[in-house]
């Protein structure tokens, strides 16, 4: 008996708008859960609950499946409900300079500290210059100058006098002093000391050389002299300047009464600025005009103003607006931004860098509380997957340059003090980065335990199209768009379904969904409606498909002009339509491809020309080794199987995967074999195992629409049609106009589940099973196929008995 | 180039110059007062007699401010000079261009005192600058002390040498002879500086002391502002304190104040932290 097309009802699984209990979308409540993600909530729940090392999560599951909201969402509300954590500052560190000092203060008390020591400082700034112009410290400073010039002086007045009484004078040279010999008030002239007697001469020479070896002992002495008053001096200074410095650190001080750590570092504060305080001392006016030269940021460490900035507070992580734990998505997870960077400015042709310079990263930012990461973001940047999985490990984030942390340069830079991390990291990837990194990666299920895995589509069950509803509602609600029609909401939900390529499904990628509801508000909108319909939802799918669709247009018209060969009518042995699909960024479309086999006396083989050539993947190998088996088991098992058949798609110029030809390809062996034309007004698809039962295939509704639409551009006769899978009727979700054709019988879609019913639907001659004795029917087609065979075994065995000395064996 | 008018104070102002750092410190506060009052510029640079004298002694040493000891010979003392006159020479070509200054420069052998004094009764104005050796300073101010007791003219004693040019005139007036030509100064060199004047009044009684601001404020037209302090009656302390706590840029006063005696110049000196000019003789 004829096998009957699928009825239009089964070509398509329509939701019924009077079955949708509201009027539009306005009337629905949002849904308070992740539609379809009970195993993914459990997860999250689970996870960010779990204070423990290395619970931290990594969510996998396709783009779109509201992986990113439900995490954000999640943390959110886990977060309003944490304590703020704390402050982290740094600051100058006095004994180590290049390793700069980690302070952790309550929330919001790091901005104040900053805040009180910049006023501190600036405070100074016009108090100590004011000591140093008051009337006792200029009084003070010139006792203790004139002091030292006293010393000096009385030291040379001391020498001059003694010489003078021996009538020897002390004179300047141009880089010293000299001793001469005086008479009447000038020095003696060599002439006249060369006139003098032997015993004076002596006698002036003698009183020189003692002279000057007590000048050499007074110079000797100057150095040290010179010390003694730099050290009064700055003691002075110190002793002055003493009051002010403490007065301005000790109202820091008071404020910061409850923290220890605080009132230490400013009592090393206050010493060092007691040891610094030149530095707020006016500079020479020199100094001053090459200073000026320089941008702001460039005064540099060694100058007054770099002495100053030791005293500045950095504030790394301020929480003083933070309601409760940090959430932070860093989207661009570079180290530098991950882990904190040290900056450096250009001073003088150098760079130079200070603590004032450190950066927070992301990491900082989300201390205490979760960090959100993409995996695949994180994973392309150089050193950033390392460095953050050793701050996991460690428990602490140390900001370290690449340089450095390679040990690729020696140079001496800063070494912030590491800070204690307490962080909860979420890494959002695709589950081919999960399991890569499970694999390769021995850290990862250290550090990442919980995998939050999303649903990518849920059963389409009442209660799942009524949450499906509420989906919509929601995103029609967040985006602010044009409620829905109880007729727009049943067209999304049949549109969930056809993206899930699955009548019984509705897709979980919400992102899709809602470019469609956009879409449709948009063409609403252009006609001036204040609600979207179905016809909205239905223009916005057609105009996305028209708007990507030109490579299938091109495809098609090659066929329409017989540039690449596709019989939509008549018969022909060995030939066959297949069907497959191409998928071109997030589109797929299918396209009919022409196979065809040819037979001939041979070893047994079966030849993928696709493969041959290395155009064929290897699950269309696959496909047709199956084949091969179903061919040699179902006519050969008691004889060799002695043919040599080729296959080929025709016309195609790129790779071939997939094994959802290989029944087609069989069809064409089977027509070649027997001679049996094969009607081209059909195409099929699906695959076969080797007991000759047809399997599903992936993108049906594409394949099955990319056939139509070439049959109905040459006109549909009403003898075309489609062969697919059985198991494939319940992920049919076609088009209107297909289903519409089925119902005229136009175009019929015949569900196969062997390789006889095909067989026979194609070349109208029944398969035929084989009797009690073993034969098949005489007039069916697997019988012709079996003399076939027959005949080629025959042949190959008169074959190689010639080969094999004439005798026949 | 500027030119000299009969009503400028100074014509030519002296100043000794010998290459080192504050001889040529010394050069361009004196230049930028000549620029200021529109005075030539004179250089003397004094090939040292004595040094030379000593030089040619068999056992002549001298002893470095490094304590270290080398003997010393005429040939090499001669050209060192001649290379610090032409040293001397270039720095007082360049400062002098660099303003538009009329200039000279000389070169005389002798001993340093003599000849400055020598050069400088036929000057203005002598520039007297710091000693570039703190260790004799004592030694240094008693030469330049005699050295400034001897001239005739005016005296400009450059101890130390104001860079903010911007800083008010002081002028210090006891009723004297020279308050006119004090108040004169002040009025051309604030004028060209765009400063301010600061009068320090020193009277026996207040009448006085208003009779001697009538004068001064006569000869201060092109004063952006004038601030006066009275000292009634005369106190040195009170003075070198008004001294001491003013920026200024530069102190003008009579020698025939009290002041400008050898110990009250030195107090004087000491006080203020600027160039200090001294007008009229101190004989």
């Amino acid at each position: 008996m004829p096998m009957e097309p699928l009825a239009p009802a089964r070509l398509y699984h329509h939701v019924d708008p009077d079955s949708l209990t509201f009027d539009t979308t306005a009337d629905l409540e949002e849904l308070d859960n992740a539609l379809g993600q009970p195993r993914a909530t459990a997860a999250m729940s689970f996870g960010i609950g779990m204070a423990r090392k290395g619970y931290n999560l990594f969510v996998l599951g396709q783009s779109g499946t509201g992986r990113h909201s439900l995490v954000r969402r999640t943390l959110e509300e886990k977060a309003a409900g944490e304590a703020a954590p704390d402050d982290w500052v740094y600051v100058h560190n006095f004994a180590v300079a290049h390793q700069p000092c980690a302070m952790r203060l309550p929330p919001g008390r790091g901005p104040e500290l900053s805040h009180k020591m910049a006023a501190a400082i600036e405070d100074l700034r016009v108090a100590i210059p004011a000591v140093f112009e008051s009337e006792e410290y200029r009084t003070r400073r010139q006792v203790v100058d004139a002091s030292f010039k006293q010393q000096q002086e009385n030291a040379f007045d001391s020498l001059r006098k003694r010489a003078e009484e021996q009538h020897i004078a002390l004179i300047q040279t141009p880089v010293g002093m000299a001793l001469a010999p005086m008479r009447d008030g000038e020095v003696l002239k060599p002439e006249q000391f060369n006139t003098l007697p032997e015993e004076d001469r002596q006698r002036i020479q003698n009183t020189i050389r003692d002279l000057q070896n007590e000048l050499q002992e007074i110079v000797s002495q100057m150095p040290q002299w010179e010390k003694e008053h730099r050290e009064t001096v700055r003691e002075l200074n110190r002793e002055m300047s003493g009051y002010a410095i403490r007065h301005a650190i000790s109202e820091v001080s008071l404020a910061f009464a409850d923290l220890a750590d605080v009132t230490a570092y400013l009592q090393t504060v206050a010493d060092d600025l007691i040891e610094n305080v030149d530095a707020f001392l006016p500079q020479p006016e020199a100094a001053m005009a090459l200073r000026a030269m320089l941008p702001q940021s460039q005064k540099g460490a060694g100058s007054a103003d770099g002495i100053l900035r030791r005293y500045m507070v950095n504030v790394i992580v301020d929480n003083s607006q933070a309601s409760g734990a940090p959430v932070v998505h860093d989207d661009n997870p570079a180290l530098a931004y991950l882990t904190g960077r040290i900056e450096h400015i250009a001073q003088m042709g150098a760079l130079v860098t200070d603590f004032g310079l450190i950066k927070p990263g992301s990491l900082h930012k989300a201390n205490g509380g979760y960090l959100i990461l993409d995996a695949r973001r994180l994973l392309t940047q150089p050193f950033s997957w390392d460095a953050l999985k050793r701050t996991l490990r460690s428990g602490e984030l140390r900001i370290q340059p690449p340089e450095q942390m390679y040990g690729m340069a020696t140079t001496i830079s800063l070494e912030p003090q590491p800070i204690p991390l307490d962080v909860k990291v979420v890494l959002i990837g695709e589950r081919e980065h999960y399991y890569l990194l499970s694999q390769y990666d021995p850290d990862f299920s250290d550090l990442f335990k919980v995998a939050v895995d999303f649903e990518e589509a849920i059963d389409r069950d009442p209660g799942a199209v009524a949450d499906y509803a509420r989906l919509v509602a929601g995103v029609v609600r967040r985006e602010n768009l044009r409620p829905c029609t109880k007729g727009a909401v049943a067209r999304t939900i049949e549109h969930g379904s056809r993206l899930a390529d699955d009548a019984e499904k509705l897709t979980l990628k919400i992102s899709d969904i809602g470019n469609v509801l956009r879409e449709a508000d948009y063409w609403a909108g252009t006609d001036g409606k204040a609600v979207i319909d179905a016809d909205d939802i239905q223009r916005a799918i057609d105009a996305g498909v028209h708007r990507v669709d030109r490579i299938r247009e091109r495809s098609h018209e090659a066929i329409e002009r017989e540039i690449v060969l596709i019989a939509t009518d008549g018969t022909a042995v060995g030939q066959i339509n297949g069907l497959s699909v191409i998928g071109l960024d997030g589109f797929r479309f299918g396209r009919p491809s022409r196979i065809t086999a040819r037979v001939r006396l041979g070893a047994g083989r079966v030849i993928d020309i696709e493969r041959e050539v290395e155009l064929g993947g290897p699950l269309h190998s696959k496909g047709v080794m199956i084949l091969s088996a179903f061919l040699g088991a179902a006519f050969a098992r008691d004889m060799p199987l002695s043919l040599s058949a080729s296959l080929v798609f025709e016309q195609s110029y790129g790779g071939v995967d997939g094994d959802s030809a290989s029944s087609a390809e069989l069809y064409a062996l089977l027509s070649a074999l027997a001679d049996a034309p094969i009607k081209q007004s059909l195409a099929v698809t699906g695959s076969v195992n080797q007991y000759g039962e047809v399997q599903a295939i992936g993108g049906v509704n594409e394949k099955i629409e990319g056939f139509f639409d070439i049959c109905k551009s040459r006109g549909l006769t009403g003898e075309q049609g489609v062969l697919i899978p059985q198991a494939n009727t319940k992920h049919l979700m076609l088009r209107s106009d297909v289903v519409d054709a089925a119902a005229e019988g136009r175009f019929r879609i015949y569900p196969v589940e062997r390789i006889e019913q095909g067989i026979e639907l194609l070349t109208g001659v029944p398969a035929g099973r084989r009797d009690e004795a073993g034969a098949f029917p005489d007039d069916s087609l697997y019988r012709r196929v079996e003399n076939r065979l027959a005949e080629l075994a025959e042949a190959r065995r008169k074959f190689g008995a010639r080969e094999d000395g004439g005798k026949p064996a | 180039m500027n030119e000299a008018t009969t009503t400028d104070p100074f014509q030519r102002i002296l100043v000794g110059v010998d290459a080192s750092a504050g001889s040529l410190s010394a050069l361009e506060a004196a230049a930028g007062l000549a620029a200021e009052l529109h005075s030539e510029l004179i250089g003397l640079f004094v090939e040292d007699d004595d040094l030379l004298s000593l030089a040619g002694l068999p056992f002549s040493q001298e002893v470095t401010l490094t304590g270290s000891v080398r003997s010393l010979d005429p040939a090499q003392i001669e050209q060192e000079m001649k290379h610090r006159a032409t040293a001397a020479r270039r720095a007082l070509q360049r400062v002098a261009e660099q303003r538009r200054l009329r200039w000279n420069f000389q070169v005389v052998r002798g001993r340093v005192t003599r000849e400055l004094s020598a050069a400088a009764d036929r000057m203005d104005l002598l520039c007297v600058g710091p000693c570039a050796r703190p260790a004799t300073r004592r030694g240094s101010r008693g030469e330049t002390a005699r050295l400034v007791s001897q001239a005739r003219g005016a005296v400009l004693y450059l101890e130390r040498h104001a860079e903010a040019r911007s800083k008010p005139v002081m002028a210090l007036l006891n009723g004297g002879a020279y308050d006119r030509d004090a108040a004169e100064i002040c009025n051309r060199v604030a004028g060209a500086r765009g400063g301010d004047v600061v009068l320090v009044i020193r009277a026996e009684d207040e009448k006085q002391a208003g009779q001697i601001l009538d004068m001064a404020r006569q000869r201060l037209g092109s004063v952006r502002s004038v601030k006066v302090s009275t000292v009634v009656p005369p106190d040195r302390q009170a003075i070198l304190r008004l001294v001491r706590s003013a920026e200024t840029g530069l102190l003008v006063t009579a020698a025939d104040a009290d002041l400008a005696t050898e110990e009250g110049l030195g107090a004087v000196i000491e006080a203020a932290d600027c160039p200090v000019l001294v007008l009229g003789s101190r004989e």
